[in-house]
């Protein structure tokens, strides 16, 4: 009885002893808080993961416009409209290799209020044109400001102007082919009686 | 001076005589509580930014730091939103006890500090039944809160209210017998007196003059920390079951005045526990008289901090208890100790010689063993730190 008394006694003097040993040493260690926004030591975009889901961006460079992001989308937050181009390479960012490139956008639009920062689209991407940025401040009194436009009116007047010479030199190629071949028929033609009359001849 | 406030006096058609010093006492009674307000308000504020600051450092936080110059303000801030907001009454409440209620709070709270010393000289009144007013004002804060919690009309404030006068009464036992061995060994009720009877050397304190009053410190302090209603004790307002007690119902000023009251008792135990254990404002005989006084303030507030800290410490390491385990811990541990100390003291007083060389020796190995427990806790905290490779971050500025 009194030793258990004795022994009570004791336990909490050697536990309150070694509780408040811990709690006064981490009364001297740093506070491990981030003062968002202002006091940060680095800025903030240094601080974030690697792989930190940001607002979406997307290299207009090297997208090859294969829509494919649309539709991975599962809200459909990505609109794309895309012209022909001539076909040249462009230069995967995943793993270097030229990729060839034949469309090209002339409207690409993310709405990043829908946009639930999943990274279905950034997956498929051949290309890895489009992909996350380690922005996150979308903070705005207008939904305008989070519906993304990648494409300017200057690169869209560009593209279509391009296409259009695109279109153009293959439809004069196509002409010139068409030409090339009527030129080539005719002489077939000529030939396929020659050719036809033996048979003929021959029946 | 007193020739132009007497012809002040005589002015306003007041007869010479007793009633012109009852002109005076009013006066000085005005005064004295004026210069208190002004050192409690500011007191318990700091209190409270003091208690923030540590307890985020403690959870690896920053705390408040935007309100002045490293946060220091905040309690400013805190109050004047706390003056701007709606004084709320719920319908079902009783109005005249729901207003009375802070104000016996703050009143039981804030009469303590007519008996609490700053120096050999700055002190209100020296009564010399000092430490029984202690005891019996701070009764006071006992009838508020169950005044709040029954006028409150609301269950958790009534389930706080009682267990606050559960609790208040229950350790008023204990503490009060931690402080009658105080009375015991130094012959007078008096805080001057009882600060007198201590020198400024530590074995000279209460403290470590007897085993029994070192082990009376103690009952004191976790008495006090009960009586305030502080971690580990602070079941009237346990927020996880209670709201927040008997103030869950108050909004505005007097809730504020709740605050203020809970944060300036801080003080109040740590100068009792400074005045009647540890040596008061005694300071070196060397220190010149012309600093003297500012010396003794000094030691004295300065030894008050250090035990608020230690309250605060205490809050952030232990959880709180049950109700059946604070009763048990009153009337199973600190009731029978403080008897022991009680009739332990009285029996060395008379018997063991004061100058004599036992008591010397007794003090300075009490005095001995406290520093060996202040080295080996010295050592769990650089155990601590090393057991965790924890980087050292002294600087309290963030």
């Amino acid at each position: 009885m009194i030793a258990e008394y004795v022994e009570n006694i004791k336990r909490s003097a050697t536990t309150i002893f070694e509780g408040m040993a811990v709690t006064f040493s981490h009364l001297m260690r740093p506070p491990i808080t981030t003062q968002y926004p202002d006091r940060t030591l680095k800025p903030m975009q240094d601080m974030l993961p690697e792989r930190y889901r940001g607002f979406l961006w997307v290299d207009l460079d090297i997208c090859i416009a294969c829509l494919l992001c649309e539709r991975f989308c599962p809200i459909d937050c990505i609109k794309i409209e895309e012209v022909k181009i001539d076909k040249i390479l462009v230069e995967s960012r995943l793993d270097g290799k030229p990729t060839p490139k034949i469309k090209d956008p002339i409207q690409f639009d993310i709405n990043l209020y829908k946009c639930m920062y999943c990274g279905l689209c950034v997956e498929p991407c051949p290309t890895g044109a489009i992909g996350f940025t380690k922005e996150f401040e979308g903070a705005s009194t207008d939904l305008a400001d989070m519906h993304l436009r990648l494409v300017d009116d200057e690169r869209r007047t560009h593209v279509l102007a391009a296409s259009a010479e695109a279109e153009r030199k293959a439809a004069a190629a196509k002409e010139a082919k068409a030409k090339k071949a009527a030129e080539a028929k005719p002489a077939s033609e000529a030939a396929a009686p020659a050719a036809d009359a033996p048979e003929t001849g021959g029946a | 001076m007193q020739q132009y406030l007497d012809s002040l006096i005589l002015r306003w058609g007041i007869q010479a005589g007793w009633q012109v010093t009852l002109v005076y006492a009013v006066g000085m009674l005005i005064f004295a509580s004026l210069v208190l307000l002004l050192w409690v308000a500011p007191l318990a504020g700091f209190t409270s930014f003091f208690e923030r600051r540590i307890a985020a450092r403690m959870q690896s936080r920053v705390g408040p730091n935007r309100v002045g110059p490293n946060g220091i303000l905040q309690w400013v801030a805190d109050g004047l939103k706390c003056l701007l907001k709606e004084d709320l009454i719920p319908r079902d409440a009783d109005p005249m006890l729901f207003k009375i209620a802070p104000y016996l709070v703050f009143m039981g709270m804030f009469g303590t500090f007519a008996v609490l010393p700053f120096s050999e000289k700055l002190i209100v009144a020296d009564l010399n039944v000092g430490l029984f007013y202690l005891v019996a004002v701070t009764a006071f804060i006992a009838v508020g809160i169950i005044m709040a919690g029954w006028a409150s009309n609301n269950k958790w404030s009534l389930l706080g209210g009682m267990r606050a006068a559960n609790q208040i009464v229950s350790y008023e036992i204990p503490s009060g017998m931690a402080l009658l061995a105080v009375v015991l060994t130094s012959g007078t009720m008096s805080t001057q007196g009882i600060i007198g009877a201590q020198g400024w050397l530590p074995w000279d304190w209460h403290l470590f003059r007897t085993p029994f009053l070192f082990v009376a410190f103690f009952i004191y302090f976790i008495a006090a920390l009960a009586e305030s209603n502080r971690t580990p004790f602070d079941l009237p307002e346990g927020e996880s079951e209670l709201v927040a007690g008997y103030s869950t119902e108050y909004s505005g000023m007097r809730f504020a005045l709740f605050l203020l009251a809970e944060w300036a008792e801080l003080y109040v135990i740590a100068a009792i526990a400074t005045l009647a254990f540890l040596g008061g404002w005694q300071v070196p005989a060397f220190v010149p008289e012309s600093v003297r006084t500012l010396a003794q303030v000094l030691f004295f507030v300065g030894k008050s901090f250090f035990w608020i800290f230690v309250i605060i410490w205490v809050r952030w390491t232990l959880p709180r208890v049950r109700v059946d385990q604070m009763m048990e811990l009153c009337w199973k541990y600190l009731v029978p100790l403080g008897f022991v100390v009680l009739i332990g003291t009285a029996v060395w007083e008379t018997f063991v010689p004061q100058q004599g060389a036992l008591a010397l020796a007794v003090r300075l190995a009490l005095f001995a063993i406290a520093v060996l427990v202040t080295v080996l806790f010295v050592l769990r905290v650089r155990y601590n730190l090393k057991d965790t490779n924890a980087q050292i971050r002294l600087n309290p500025i963030v």
